[in-house]
């Protein structure tokens, strides 16, 4: 079923260039360009990972994790249970 | 294309965001029995938040929180603690996308995540392309029947309450601390995102403090839907659900008439989606900030295409939503929501900005 996500990628991509490449060209937003175009290449390359189940890229959660013996410590000492 | 909205509106809209984040959980149910105790509170944090903002905007007129903390901080660390607080944001919003999405696993549950995702996110680009309007009036449209469906829903489940299993009060002080920590985080320090919001709202010195009242009304709701919940199911049979508060309109009703949860979910659907869009829109401010671009237009597709491929690629399972999300993030968020107005507002102060 992930292999479904790339109907999703290729609707938000075509959307994109069809909206948003030629305002951004003609008005010269380069920058603008540059930052859509990053956050488009992050949720492509995930995306693909994901559709196509190829597991190279880090995996976000690790920021979760980061957090773990704080949240540990925080329901041991609050005595919060479940 | 960003007309300001009204302080009516945005007064309307805290109260949806806050009702339709946290209404089918049971946010303090650490604290068990006393989870209503939590609820009341952990709305303490969300009042100084309001009251935090609130002042950075009076003192900064015309300034996003993110834009005065780069001039409070200095462009460096005032961008590091963007990023901080811009993954914060993050979180809540898929977290939001989340709720929304097993809400609609129980109608739908053969269709795959995959699909309701952008089923759930294609509505909020299109309500974002249609500008900062539409959502002060998604507020005002949804706002009264958002507010009849939660005293209906009050009134449909008050049969079914037994006050003996809201015994004994006050039995631990710690678990209702831990409650407390948990409800102030979700939902509400939600009303942070309003601090990238207020330079749009017109009228706010005069009527700010309608945002309090609804902000307390909506607090006043959880906290009835915590303490109905609690007295009809009691801890043990509350921790067991997903949906608490649904499983409550699932056994409710009268004499024939029953499934009214399904009335309900409209309701829960309407308020989690603009709720969506509230932080979805955040997120746009503060990219927009952080790169110091001129419009944030170009960044909501690109934004929705990340945005539903993290959700995927991080909770695959509700096991790890439970786990990561629940147990981890609240203690990441809750200060980081609680400190970064706090540390722009007391910077501004000892530096006596603005000069």
């Amino acid at each position: 079923m992930p292999i479904l996500l790339l109907y999703f990628i290729i609707l938000s991509v075509s959307l994109f260039f069809l909206w948003e490449w030629k305002p951004l060209i003609s008005q010269r937003r380069w920058w603008d360009l540059t930052v859509a175009l990053l956050f488009l290449f992050i949720g492509l390359s995930y995306g693909l990972d994901y559709a196509l189940d190829l597991k190279m890229l880090p995996n976000p959660n690790r920021l979760f994790e980061m957090v773990k013996p704080v949240s540990k410590a925080f329901e041991k000492f609050f005595q919060v249970a479940g | 294309m960003n007309k300001p909205i009204s302080t009516q509106q945005l007064s309307f809209m805290t109260f949806i965001l806050l009702i339709g984040s946290a209404l089918v959980y049971i946010t303090g149910q650490a604290a068990r029995q006393d989870a209503w105790l939590a609820s009341l509170l952990g709305l303490v944090p969300g009042l100084y938040i309001l009251y935090a903002i609130f002042k950075l905007h009076t003192m900064f007129p015309g300034c996003r929180i993110s834009d005065i903390s780069t001039q409070v901080l200095g462009r460096f660390l005032g961008t590091i603690l963007n990023l901080i607080f811009f993954w914060a944001v993050f979180i809540f919003l898929i977290t939001l996308l989340y709720n929304i999405l097993i809400l609609l696993k129980i109608t739908y549950p053969s269709i795959p995540r995959v699909i309701l995702y952008p089923i759930i996110l294609l509505p909020c680009i299109y309500c974002l392309y249609q500008g900062l309007t539409v959502l002060g009036r998604l507020g005002e449209l949804f706002i009264w029947g958002s507010l009849f469906f939660a005293i209906a829903g009050f009134f449909v489940a008050l049969p079914l309450v037994s006050l003996s299993n809201l015994t004994p009060v006050l039995e631990a002080w710690k678990p209702i601390l831990a409650g407390a920590v948990y409800t102030a985080n979700w939902p509400f320090d939600e009303v942070v995102i309003w601090g990238l919001f207020l330079p749009l709202v017109s009228g706010l010195k005069e009527n700010k403090k309608y945002v309090y009242y609804w902000y307390l009304i909506a607090g006043v709701m959880l906290i009835i839907f915590d303490f109905e919940v609690m007295a009809i199911f009691g801890p043990e049979l509350t921790q067991l659900f997903s949906f608490p508060l649904f499983e409550v309109f699932r056994v409710a009703g009268f004499g024939e008439f029953r499934r009214v949860e399904l009335i309900f979910l409209v309701f829960w659907f309407i308020t989690d989606i603009t709720a969506v869009i509230i932080f979805y829109q955040g997120i746009l401010f503060l990219v927009q900030d952080t790169f110091k671009l001129k419009d944030y237009k170009s960044l909501i597709l690109p934004i929705g295409l990340f945005l539903i491929v993290f959700v995927l690629y991080m909770f695959p399972s509700d096991l790890m939503f439970q786990l990561l999300n629940v147990k981890y993030a609240s203690v990441y968020t809750f200060p980081i929501n609680l400190l970064y107005p706090t540390i722009i507002l007391l910077t501004a102060k000892i530096r006596g900005l603005p000069r």
